[in-house]
């Protein structure tokens, strides 16, 4: 967006709220084809299973209190990493990412809804049926899915029926992201305002873009993948069956094919977000938007030629070893590129510090570390010494949560006035930042320690040596897990319409169409395109 | 929302097959190339 402004448009032209009626009561929301009562939903139901998954890892965290075990035998411990895993990755983090694109993208593009807007709701409605199935499959024989959430065969060919609620589960929700990613590349590219090319979009919408493609690419293996577990269990084939002829290592290939854009998936629109929120507090434009947009691209591209590196220690030639080890590096360039800008961004910029810009630094500081611990990790060399240890554990969550999940808060606080037309409560956002961002590092910072000196990952008991490191960890969790307490209090307050009113554009230093319209927005906005132009 | 133009749905269903052919072509692609090194018996 920096390249950018709006011209030409009067406030309040882009919206007609006499234009339809607004749908009342439950035919609203289980009928709904308006891109922001589902964008809501999105963001309600990830909010909920972001419970669910926190809820699991903090008896997770419970258990490893002490060593010995104390509450949950080890066979419902595994469960619950599963699950964990399952239920944050598909249900929490990329519904929440999907939520902000239905909400933020036709706005900033000034379209008037996504393009196949009953597809959009049909989308939404798989997700409970996917929640349902993971949560439900801790109540049949044999308890739920219990191989990790990369379900490696041949483990997961000899699990119990909870093995088939988790393939279904991942089968729905992989459908509902591939029709939500199709919704948003056809949005992007055909309903653009007129005016708005390619290189003038807002860096959310790009990366949502290049994030909606991966999606389209990878989300069909995964299908694929698992569907071939299904198959192996129930109806006699053997891909990854090595008595039938089949490998074990083909399915670990074709998940990790899978599996590493997912990773991307789960941090492009984090880079779009924090790229909306850096330049409006430090009224500045971006530093180089187009090479912003590049090193998405150049991101998306190496992501496809690096699964192989959570794959060292299975064995493969010593070639292969160093091809992925420096093809892994490379993606710190781009990702460099990144950090650079929003440095650069706020290099004497007049910043003030904003709930969502405390966010947004604390996503640069803290996603950077687990950036550079995921740089250690491409060394073969060392990857296969603490492979599967706490280290990792330590890395993806600095890049998950400190990544991901900091960018949605930063998100939610930034465009939060433009959703409820009320500002939230600043003392309290910010009190939620410092209590997530302490309790954050206090909960993850001491796994690289656990990990570099042997803590497996997995396990519900340890050696006494481990005992002080897990301690710290688990007390940090719950304090986190409260914070976002917090966090839900701040919302709903706001969404109360208690807090001071929100004018169409809050935010002294924000640019882009979203802000054309009034706050809250309007249920039907850009019913007549607005015209987009660029000041250079 | 704004009704689209009739032209308008067209592309945006055109555009929408071309990107489910894709998907599923993946999909297909992905059974294809595991049955080179797994056994469908």
């Amino acid at each position: 967006m920096s390249s950018v402004t709006v011209d030409h448009i009067p406030p309040h032209a882009g919206h007609d709220e006499h234009a339809h009626h607004v749908p009342r009561g439950w035919r609203r929301w289980v009928f709904a084809t308006n891109h922001k009562d589902i964008g809501t939903m999105y963001l309600i139901f990830s909010f909920c299973m972001l419970l669910e998954g926190g809820t699991l890892a903090l008896l997770l965290r419970t258990e490893l209190f002490e060593p010995g075990i104390q509450f949950f035998q080890p066979e419902l411990f595994n469960q619950f990493t599963t699950m964990h895993g399952l239920i944050m990755i598909f249900g929490a983090i990329m519904p929440a990412f999907v939520g902000f694109a239905n909400w933020m993208i036709p706005l900033q593009i000034g379209a008037s809804d996504m393009a196949f807007a009953r597809m959009n709701n049909f989308s939404f409605w798989l997700l409970p049926v996917g929640a349902i199935l993971l949560t439900t499959s801790f109540f049949v024989p044999g308890g739920a899915n219990a191989s990790g959430w990369t379900m490696y065969a041949p483990l997961s060919l000899q699990m119990g029926p909870g093995m088939d609620f988790a393939i279904f589960a991942v089968h729905i929700l992989g459908a509902s992201s591939i029709m939500g990613a199709i919704n948003i590349i056809v949005t992007i590219l055909n309903m653009r305002a007129p005016g708005m090319t390619l290189m003038k979009m807002p860096l959310f919408c790009w990366s949502w873009l290049v994030t909606a493609y991966l999606l389209l690419a990878v989300m069909p293996v995964l299908a694929a993948a698992v569907t071939m577990l299904l198959t192996d269990r129930h109806f006699g084939t053997h891909f990854f069956n090595a008595a039938g002829g089949g490998d074990p290592v083909l399915y670990q290939h074709v998940f990790w094919f899978f599996g590493h854009p997912e990773v991307y998936i789960m941090i492009l629109p984090a880079f779009g977000m924090v790229s909306q929120i850096v330049p409006t507090f430090a009224r500045k434009r971006l530093f180089g938007y187009a090479s912003m947009v590049y090193a998405i691209c150049a991101i998306a591209i190496l992501s496809f030629l690096v699964w192989a590196h959570h794959m060292f220690t299975t064995g493969m030639p010593v070639t292969a070893q160093l091809f992925f080890m420096y093809g892994t590096m490379l993606i710190s360039i781009p990702t460099g590129v990144k950090v650079f800008n929003w440095t650069a961004t706020m290099w004497r910029g007049s910043m003030t510090f904003e709930t969502p810009m405390l966010f947004a630094i604390g996503f640069i500081f803290v996603f950077t570390i687990g950036g550079f611990t995921g740089l250690v990790l491409a060394v073969a060399p060392i990857d296969i010494q603490v492979q599967d240890t706490y280290y990792v554990v330590a890395h993806f969550h600095y890049v998950l949560v400190a990544g991901s999940l900091f960018a949605l808060f930063g998100a939610t606080y930034y465009w939060l006035p433009k959703w409820c037309g009320r500002m939230y409560d600043e003392r309290l956002g910010k009190w939620h930042f410092w209590m997530t961002m302490i309790s954050f590092n206090i909960t993850f910072f001491p796994m690289h320690f656990l990990g570099l000196a042997g803590m497996p990952r997995r396990y519900a008991d340890y050696a006494a040596q481990f005992t002080d490191f897990h301690q710290i960890a688990t007390i940090g969790a719950f304090w986190f897990g409260l914070s976002q307490l917090l966090f839900a209090y701040i919302v709903i307050k706001a969404f109360r319409g208690h807090g001071a009113p929100a004018a169409a554009n809050p935010w002294e230093g924000a640019e882009g169409l979203e802000w054309t319209v009034p706050s809250p927005a309007p249920y039907h906005t850009f019913v007549t395109p607005p015209q987009y132009e660029a000041s250079h | 929302m704004r009704d689209m133009t009739p032209e308008q749905r067209r592309r945006n269903r055109r555009t929408g097959w071309i990107l489910a052919l894709f998907a599923v072509a993946v999909l297909v692609w992905t059974f294809v190339r595991a049955n080179l090194y797994g056994v469908v018996s």
